[in-house]
């Protein structure tokens, strides 16, 4: 199976698709997701680089998705999304080694995805 | 005298039609200009209290624009009617009653044209405060700073002097430099947001299910600042934050509010990627 960059998962569709575009456009393969649930079945059946969680999501949240995906793959980089400054030091606690905020105007966040990615 | 409506953003078809039926009836000629009339991007409000606000403002530039005319608006509820009087200059000492119809609304904002003796003056709509006597019932009052609540000159543009723009375009050229993918992105979450706000007041209407007002809250906020919609998400913010607290009060307010700021928006939106320009993927 082909080897994936990045697994996406934003339940909030403008921020979904603004990602989608940006990763399109630097030529980053992705799926993209809109739940918690989704992104762990994706990730169990798939193979990725990097996962980029939002953390508020309906049903299982990024960070629950984080600690399950940890059992699977202790090393893939797993990135979160929130609109909670307030959130960073508990989801970096929780394993994301990145935390961006939102909105993500500018791009630092994808210099950041093609670092990992690199 | 010839009153001109230039109707940029005010889509009052039905009044209008009505103002000039009313004026004609008491010897004036008004002409009054439509400049956008497509029906598919016109949307009906039925909340009388927001007619009656936008109209209000509307006819306090009216009248502040005729010198010396006064206008007064009422709303019967129970008929479901809106009556707008205007008296004054035009004809001398007799009143004319505008209209009293039914109306649907695009939504705020606007230009109005007043053209008198050769002369032309145009004013931004609505620039003018009201009046001490007119004490208008915008629920941002509660959570935005006063100054907010005089309608922007421009719609479009950078928020300013600590004051949350209706809508930055700059967000999204930032973004994404595709003009066709912004546009399409504000037109998915306009629509998206009339849903949403569909089942807000759904939900504070039956019940008040606080996790889910939340949650839609916080979508409606992320969405917002997304797309360059800061009035929008900060009026969804305090929304998110009564949830989150537990708390029920102001709820009602706030969704009336952000009905108005998403009508704003789209109006914003339309008049900066041009009223007549079809949306994308609909021909």
């Amino acid at each position: 199976m082909d080897k994936k960059q990045i697994l996406l998962a934003e339940d909030e569709f403008t921020a979904r698709k603004l990602l989608e575009f940006q990763l399109k456009r630097l030529n980053i393969v992705f799926d993209s997701v809109e739940t918690g649930a989704d992104a762990l079945e994706y990730f169990r059946q798939g193979s990725y680089k990097l996962v980029l969680l939002d953390e508020y999501m309906p049903g299982l949240n990024g960070s629950e998705v984080a600690r399950e995906i940890r059992k699977i793959d202790p090393t893939v980089p797993l990135l979160a999304m929130t609109s909670d400054p307030e959130a960073i030091p508990r989801l970096k606690e929780a394993g994301f080694r990145e935390v961006f905020v939102k909105p993500l105007h500018g791009k630092v966040h994808l210099d950041i995805i093609l670092g990992y990615l690199s | 005298m010839i009153i001109l409506y230039s109707m940029i953003m005010i889509q009052l078809p039905e009044l209008v039609g009505k103002i000039q039926n009313d004026l004609s009836a008491v010897g004036i000629q008004p002409t009054i200009l439509h400049a956008y009339t497509d029906p598919a991007k016109r949307c009906t409000i039925h909340d009388p209290d927001r007619i009656a606000k936008v109209l209000t403002i509307f006819l306090l530039q009216l009248e502040s624009a005729l010198q010396g005319s006064s206008c007064a608006l009422q709303w019967d509820y129970r008929e479901g009617t809106l009556s707008a009087t205007l008296q004054g200059r035009f004809p001398p000492e007799r009143e004319t009653v505008l209209t009293r119809t039914r109306v649907s609304l695009q939504c705020l904002g606007g230009t109005l044209t007043v053209e008198q003796e050769g002369c032309q003056l145009t004013l931004p709509l609505p620039t003018i405060p009201p009046p001490s006597s007119y004490t208008p019932k915008n629920p941002l009052e509660a959570f935005l700073e006063p100054a907010s609540l005089k309608p922007p000159k421009n719609l479009t543009g950078r928020a300013s002097e600590g004051t949350p723009s209706i809508f930055d375009p700059t967000v999204l050229q930032q973004a994404c430099p595709d003009e066709e993918f912004s546009q399409q992105l504000l037109e998915d979450f306009l629509s998206h947001c009339k849903t949403l706000l569909l089942e807000l007041e759904h939900l504070i209407t039956h019940g008040e299910d606080l996790v889910k007002i939340h949650r839609i809250a916080h979508s409606i906020k992320g969405g917002g600042m997304n797309v360059g919609a800061f009035r929008l998400a900060e009026v969804a913010r305090w929304m998110e934050q009564q949830a989150k607290a537990g708390r029920t009060e102001g709820l009602q307010e706030a969704l009336n509010c952000l009905k108005d700021e998403e009508l704003l928006l789209e109006s914003a939106y339309r008049e900066y990627y041009g009223q007549e320009a079809n949306p994308p993927g609909r021909g």
